[in-house]
């Protein structure tokens, strides 16, 4: 078992650092609150609703993997997302995020094409297109550079201030320090709380 | 909502296929070219020899079959596309019905091309009942690729699923091919055809049964 006795509670407009060493659980913890796992025992809810369709919308995620089809442009992958979505004016919304995220000259580019960052940049207009209530990120500012860092943090945080809660694994300790509201610790499968920092 | 989704999924799928054309182009190249080959190894086989070749078709189209499905897993594993698809707000079946309707649509092009070419390479004169060959192909191919595309997507996280899927899927598909090849043969030269109820039942069933049952499971089984 990876993990146990797990009782975690996210607020709104919180910004909880994950942290914890290589293999801890962290990311099978993202993965089970979003969905994509099912817990051996015990009960996920989100939103106050066990993970169904509906719930599911309102959680936006940035996993190592991108979630894109390299055969795809950066536009289209973008649009599929939207509309999977169902995000209100999808063409208009996919043209701002590729503003936001500096990838309107690269837009009709392949995404297999891409570079690590670029592609990590493409994720999070992804995740962040559809206004999810809850964000689940895992490293999310792998590959990126330091002024796309920044630029990611910001959203993030003003995403958290707006109401959303986010979770966000990151092995860099003054990042955490800078952006979480709250540190959660996983230490040998298990859930140590963290205070506020 | 629902329809909407499969939509959008498809779409998708027939955007990517019609821009690369690789599971088309390699499925084309390696049933012809296995064609070719039975061509050469029939050389010297009798008229009455030659009438059972038809059966032969169906080896072709599902290796053809099983080589498309593979290229579409690759796909969808690329950089956890398939994940973002499991966790967008709709009903996870759909992204099930959504590939085995992809699958088949490519499956049916290719047989569209395989078919002629068979006929030309081995000799083979046109279907005499062809409305009912069309039928049995097309049921056969959704049976198929419902099943194919479900061990796939069971398959997909496990570092086997080279070894995993045909172990599982060639021999879950032999009943689907004793009824499609009987089916072929009888339609092909218009003999037996009054003997072909259980087989046609066959074919129906296997379709309808890889098309429900993984449809209930998925959600279930695509959580690991």
């Amino acid at each position: 078992m990876l993990l146990s006795e797990v009782n975690f509670a996210l607020e709104k407009g919180e910004m909880v650092g994950l942290q914890g060493l290589n293999g801890s659980g962290k990311t099978t913890l993202l993965r089970v609150m979003a969905g994509l796992s099912r817990p051996t025992k015990g009960t996920i809810e989100v939103l106050g609703q066990p993970v169904t369709a509906s719930v599911r919308k309102a959680i936006g995620v940035v996993f190592q993997e991108s979630m894109l089809y390299g055969d795809l442009t950066v536009r289209e992958n973008l649009l599929y997302y939207a509309k999977l979505y169902r995000v209100v004016d999808p063409k208009d919304q996919v043209a701002l995020w590729l503003e936001k995220v500096h990838l309107s000259l690269d837009a009709d580019e392949m995404t297999k094409t891409l570079s690590k960052g670029m592609r990590q940049r493409v994720s999070i207009a992804r995740a962040l297109l559809p206004k999810p209530q809850i964000l689940l990120l895992d490293e999310p500012f792998d590959g990126l550079d330091a002024r796309h860092t920044l630029l990611a943090e910001s959203w993030f945080e003003s995403f958290a201030k707006e109401g959303s809660g986010v979770i966000f694994v990151s092995h860099d300790e003054k990042q955490v320090m800078k952006l979480a509201t709250r540190r959660v610790t996983i230490d040998g499968g298990y859930l140590l709380q963290g205070g506020l920092t | 909502m629902y329809l909407r989704s499969l939509f959008v999924l498809t779409s998708k799928d027939l955007a990517i296929e019609f821009r690369t054309k690789t599971l088309f182009v390699s499925a084309v190249t390696f049933a012809g070219l296995l064609v070719v080959l039975f061509g050469f190894s029939v050389s010297g086989w009798s008229a009455f020899e030659l009438h059972s070749l038809p059966s032969i078709l169906w080896v072709l189209i599902f290796i053809a079959g099983y080589l498309g499905l593979n290229r579409q897993d690759d796909k969808e594993r690329w950089d956890g596309a398939l994940l973002g698809a499991l966790m967008a707000p709709i009903d996870r079946s759909v992204v099930f019905y959504a590939r085995v309707l992809s699958n088949t649509l490519f499956m049916v092009l290719i047989e569209l091309v395989l078919v002629p070419v068979f006929m030309v390479v081995l000799r083979q004169s046109v279907p005499q009942v062809p409305m009912l060959f069309i039928v049995a192909m097309v049921l056969c191919t959704l049976g198929f690729m419902a099943l194919g595309t479900f061990l796939t997507s069971v398959a997909s996280a496990s570092n086997l699923r080279e070894i995993v899927v045909p172990i599982l899927l060639f021999p879950l598909a032999i009943p689907l091919f004793l009824a499609v090849q009987t089916i072929t043969q009888a339609v092909w030269y218009a003999s037996g055809l009054g003997f072909l109820t259980a087989w046609w039942a066959v074919l129906v069933g296997y379709a309808v049964l890889f098309l429900v049952m993984p449809g209930l499971l998925f959600e279930i089984l695509v959580e690991v």
